[in-house]
């Protein structure tokens, strides 16, 4: 009884977890772009999309009655396989952010289970075919929806109206931009909150703590919901950087076509029962209208490389899963092992990340997203780990990046201490290739007229003059 | 394997004539009113235009609203 007790409180903590990543993972999918576009300050944005998840968490009604949906089945995972899928999740959730890479935290939780399932259960404990149509297909179909209708979307809005990049015009886009975040913010809440809520109910119901056919009991839904709202104002900046400022140059009419297709995507999928990943959908969107736009930038290397990040989360995190489950499965003294592995996984992941930080301050600064791993070549940035030395860190970032921004050459690197940073060979295991550095030019963009606006010499408007 | 291609149909073109169609219309109303803000003053027929703007950008508002009530099942 209370081994019992035990595991299903790990499963909470770990689910709230879980939640938190998922929070500041897609806190980029509602956000990103109206941060690239200044529609919004990077702080507003993330108190504003962190507020609605939490409404939506409390909004929604439908809590979900199946832990996968059918991927495996239910009937034969216990609480330690869930418990070993919802670490290999934030692991790999973890991983992503690293490398600033926009991935599906459902897919991740999918492919944690999967891999303790195989594990725990079998071969026959998963349903393969539901992994091809609910998964694959779907991961496929979402960025292709949604590149497609932002893309034309945005190709006509600029073919047909002019000037629509200068004011007064593109202040308009900007206010509507705020709605079409706030849209997909809400929506987010409503289905990604209910997730959690929808694993910890299942884990008290199997344990015999709830009774079978009831909802989720209130101190689960504040509580989810308050995971997610905590992890999505954390803000995931390093996701945000390369959704708003990586993969495209964006503007204001781009970023309320990206907004409006993502949200339509989201919705109609919701309503007409063919669920498409809301980061995948967002991806979409976002190198759609970027596409969609005569001259603007559209960096594939960076949307190849998210498109690898996308085909490795299953893989990944079901291998992840699998040595979880085999380890917790051996009993309580292997759940804790898991449970220490987990907590030394985070936090080493999270020292790494504040070798080269992105944060509220310069997450516009720069398109790329660097990763280090060897302590020598960050001499002009040392490890931080209290958060007063990081906020520290990164305005000495955003200093030096001024100071080279003064040199008249169009064609320097992006002038940011976190990109100047020479990153090194190391790879992580079961990560992608470390960010490769490439000089590029900036193309001219709105900025907010904040001290941490770069004064380039080359600043124009451009487009349809 | 089930696959529901008719629904997967049926979301990639509601995505496409949403996005299009709301994007657009929001593009034509500004286009109007910043028109109508450019020649101030002008003929009467530029007051028919700032109407036309404004009633396009309501058009694009209450389909936002129509997404709230998609999203909040106590509305339904």
């Amino acid at each position: 009884m209370t081994s019992t007790l035990f595991i299903v409180a790990v499963v909470i903590v770990t689910a709230l977890f879980f939640d938190f990543t998922n929070g500041f993972h897609d806190s980029a999918n509602a956000m990103a772009t109206s941060v690239a576009t200044a529609a919004f300050k990077p702080r507003t944005a993330v108190l504003i999309a962190a507020v609605l998840n939490v409404v939506g968490a409390f909004l929604s009604t439908e809590v979900a009655k199946t832990i996968s949906g059918g991927i495996v089945n239910d009937a034969l995972v216990t609480p330690t396989m869930i418990f070993a899928g919802l670490v290999a999740a934030i692991l790999w959730n973890l991983t992503t952010w690293l490398f600033g890479l926009p991935s599906s935290s459902s897919h991740a939780l999918f492919g944690g289970l999967i891999g303790a399932v195989l594990i725990g259960a079998g071969a026959s404990g998963v349903n393969f075919s539901v992994v091809v149509s609910k998964i694959l297909l779907p991961a496929v179909m979402a960025p292709l929806v949604a590149g497609l209708a932002a893309g034309l979307a945005t190709f006509l809005v600029y073919r047909w109206f002019h000037n629509v990049d200068q004011e007064p015009t593109v202040g308009w886009f900007r206010k509507a931009q705020t709605v079409s975040a706030s849209i997909i913010a809400l929506a987010h809440g409503t289905s990604d909150g209910q997730k959690t809520m929808g694993v910890i109910t299942l884990v008290l119901i199997t344990a015999g703590y709830q009774d079978a056919g009831t909802g989720p009991q209130t101190w689960v839904i504040a509580t989810a919901g308050l995971a997610i709202g905590l992890g999505t104002y954390s803000g995931g900046w390093r996701i945000m950087r390369t959704m708003g400022k990586g993969l495209v140059d964006l503007r204001s009419p781009q970023g309320f076509a990206a907004e409006t297709t993502s949200a339509a995507a989201i919705l109609a999928s919701a309503h007409m029962g063919f669920g498409l990943s809301t980061t995948q959908v967002c991806s979409g969107s976002v190198i759609g209208v970027g596409a969609g736009r005569r001259l603007a930038t559209v960096r594939w290397g960076k949307a190849r490389r998210m498109v690898y990040g996308w085909l490795l989360t299953l893989p990944a995190a079901a291998l992840f899963g699998a040595i979880a489950a085999a380890v917790a499965l051996t009993g309580p003294v292997g759940v804790l092992i898991v449970l220490v592995a987990l907590l030394a996984g985070a936090g080493a992941i999270y020292a790494i990340s504040r070798r080269t930080p992105v944060t509220h301050v310069n997450v516009n600064d720069s398109p790329d997203v660097t990763v280090s791993f060897s302590r020598s070549s960050t001499s002009s940035m040392p490890a931080a780990s209290s958060t007063t030395a990081g906020v520290a860190t990164s305005q000495t970032v955003t200093l030096s990046g001024t100071a080279a921004a003064t040199t008249p050459v169009e064609t320097a690197p992006p002038p940011t201490g976190a990109s100047a940073v020479i990153t090194s060979t190391g790879t992580a295991p079961g990560s992608t290739a470390p960010t490769v550095v490439t000089p590029l030019v900036i193309g001219p963009d709105i900025r907010e007229p904040t001290e941490d606006t770069i004064p380039g010499p080359a600043y124009s408007r451009g487009g349809h003059q | 394997m089930t696959i529901n291609w008719a629904a997967l149909a049926l979301v990639a073109v509601a995505t496409v004539v949403a996005a299009v169609s709301i994007v657009g219309l929001f593009s034509l109303g500004v286009a109007a009113v910043t028109a109508h803000q450019r020649s101030r003053g002008g003929a009467a027929a530029s007051s028919l235009t700032l109407v036309a703007g404004y009633a396009c950008i309501s058009a694009a508002g209450l389909i936002a609203v129509y997404g709230l009530y998609l999203i909040i099942p106590q509305f339904h």
